[in-house]
């Protein structure tokens, strides 16, 4: 057998483990409330949004459905992820594991794909169902395009919480710790990050919370790809043309790969000199 | 004479309590470990590896197992210098008392750890019945009992077939019968050609399994042999222990000096002795000297430690701190 398909072979026991496991099952509502549940909201041909703002393209409905997205897929990979590494160090298991002849990259890779999978399957179901909620009350589609960079962004944000709390329950000694770590981030950039894109602002001398100061609107776009959250809705605007917040497509891009081989580079070698 | 199947030389690991960051903390801070710590143990041969808590044994077989790498020395198998993989590939591994929880069944387990030892899925339900687990491949995991999590542990370090087996206190929350049962199947094992390192504090439940044993304590190897050798080496061979009822004139019976222990408690006595021959006893019995027992005194760990080092059970304590690991030898220059 070789290092893929086992690397691939190990990853679908984590997901097997995980798709049918009570978090799911406690999570699924929240996941059907917050996705398809926003995305029949948004479709409302009645609705007008602060600003006077009407959605009137399916990838505009898709951009307001983002906001649930974050609010449930970040903590639902989270929830899933947390104690990845911690509950097999508690338990002893992975002293076993990594007793076996299986590089510890690839032990990596697979606990990745695993953990990545499990969360982004009922995601990514449930962003269908949204997009089946929005093509029945609205008869708007996406494109081929808009559909693709909407399943890219929603796997790419997935992946990144999934990482960010694998790396927390690499550190961690008991579940606690690796809760705290993992609810602290999401929290820092679901919550938080307005607090921090205003004082960096205040900080500039920018005004704050101005939607028409082009300075403003440009601030808060460039900070945005240092947060998860931000280069996922980078990615969302790059089909949304009345949303111009002066970050490039090749920015953006950036942002996806460093998000994404940054703490992938971490996680590996947290693994690599992973003491017990 | 046989051709050793493990060799260690001069194995050193200490463990990092806490790294160096800059600008914080100049210098890493130091543990336990393993110092110094070299044997070599043949093909088929069974080496119990026996210390207090905090004596580096489970540190001595992480290194083993290719878990950890070592700072310093070597470890070779069959003659080879052997790195952290191939130690992995040659070595199974059991550690202490797994808590096996969560939904996965028997089967999907061991499934897990074929594929991540390259072996065939298809070898899990043969080394389930070895263990004797066979019928419980479709149970999930949580529902074990703590014997049958040992045993599930025991499966798992055997994927592979490996030359080597190390078990991290195997018998811990095993029941008489259980003990009894893994301790055959090891037998089969070492019988097979398996070698076998066994880290026990009970020494007692070793005595019939083992063909030698090494004594560690604050990460150093103290002694090592045959059972017999070590009694021998520490003093404790040709000892006998006798017990009995009312009074007894030690001094009638045996020479001062060959008196170790005389201990009291109600109405029984117990005298540990040297030099006891049957003359001794019948003359005892002669001389109506109500005797129950006579036996070869069986040193306790606390018995070999204490011998082996000199020092009294409380200078030891309970307490196990970081720097009671570290021999004498480096605390001296810790500093430097």
């Amino acid at each position: 057998m070789n290092e893929k398909k086992r690397v691939l072979l190990l990853s679908s026991i984590i997901r097997k483990e995980l798709l049918f496991s009570n978090r799911t099952k406690i999570m699924l509502p929240i996941l059907l409330l917050f996705i398809p549940g926003f995305a029949w909201g948004f479709s409302d041909p009645q609705i007008v949004l602060p600003g006077g703002v009407q959605p009137d393209t399916a990838m505009e409905i898709l951009y307001y459905t983002s906001i649930g997205i974050l609010f449930s897929a970040t903590v639902f990979a989270v929830l899933h992820a947390h104690d990845g590494i911690s509950r097999e160090r508690i338990s002893g298991v992975l002293e076993l594991r990594l007793s076996q002849p299986m590089n510890r990259s690839n032990q990596t890779t697979a606990l990745i794909f695993g953990y990545w999978q499990s969360s982004f399957i009922p995601v990514a179901l449930c962003s269908l169902l949204a997009i089946l909620a929005m093509f029945a009350r609205t008869g708007l589609r996406p494109t081929v395009l808009e559909f693709l960079i909407f399943i890219f962004a929603i796997g790419v944000l997935v992946l990144w919480y999934t990482l960010l709390a694998l790396i927390a329950s690499s550190f961690a000694n008991e579940q606690s710790t690796s809760i705290a770590f993992g609810i602290g981030t999401w929290f820092l950039f679901t919550f938080l990050w307005a607090l921090v894109t205003s004082m960096v602002a205040f900080a500039s001398g920018v005004a704050v919370g101005q939607p028409n100061d082009p300075e403003w609107v440009r601030l808060e776009g460039h900070l945005d790809l240092l947060s998860p959250n931000g280069v996922f809705h980078h990615l969302l605007e790059l089909r949304i043309p009345e949303i111009e917040r002066g970050v490039s497509l090749v920015m953006t891009l950036i942002g996806v790969i460093l998000w994404t081989v940054l703490p992938w580079l971490v996680l590996k070698r947290r693994i690599q000199h992973l003491t017990l | 004479m046989a051709e050793p199947r493990l060799e260690v030389h001069q194995l050193h690991f200490r463990h990092t309590i806490a790294g160096r960051i800059p600008l914080i903390r100049k210098q890493a801070v130091l543990g336990g470990g393993v110092f110094d710590c070299s044997f070599s143990i043949n093909r088929g041969e069974i080496l119990g590896l026996v210390g207090a808590n905090g004596a580096g044994k489970t540190t001595l077989l992480r290194l083993l197992a290719g878990i950890h790498a070592p700072q310093k020395g070597n470890i070779s198998v069959d003659g080879k210098d052997a790195n952290t993989f191939l130690l992995r590939t040659k070595i199974g591994h059991m550690p202490e008392h797994i808590r096996w929880n969560g939904s996965k069944t028997l089967g999907e387990i061991m499934e897990e750890f074929c594929i991540l030892s390259n072996e065939e899925t298809t070898t899990a339900s043969k080394l389930l019945s070895l263990v004797g687990l066979s019928d419980q491949r479709h149970d999930p995991v949580y529902q074990l009992s703590q014997g049958m999590r040992q045993r599930l542990s025991l499966g798992v370090a055997l994927i592979g077939s490996p030359e080597i087996l190390l078990l991290d206190e195997p018998f811990n929350g095993l029941d008489p019968i259980a003990s009894a049962s893994f301790q055959n199947m090891l037998k089969m094992l070492a019988s097979k050609g398996v070698t076998i390192i066994i880290s026990s504090h009970l020494v007692y439940d070793l005595r019939s399994l083992v063909d030698r044993i090494a004594i560690m304590h604050r990460g150093q190897l103290i002694e090592e042999g045959t059972m017999e050798d070590v009694s021998k080496k520490l003093g404790f061979y040709g000892l006998y222990e006798l017990k009995g009822e009312d009074d007894l004139d030690v001094e009638q019976f045996f020479e001062f000096h060959n008196v170790v222990e005389h201990s009291k408690k109600g109405n029984s006595w117990t005298l540990i002795v040297r030099d006891v021959t049957s003359n001794t006893i019948q003359t005892m019995l002669k001389k109506n000297v109500k005797l129950t027992s006579w036996t070869p005194f069986e040193p306790s760990l606390v018995d070999l430690i204490q011998s082996a080092t000199g020092m009294e059970l409380d200078e030891m304590s309970l307490e196990v701190k970081p720097q009671m690991m570290v021999p004498l030898r480096l605390e001296v220059n810790e500093d430097e």
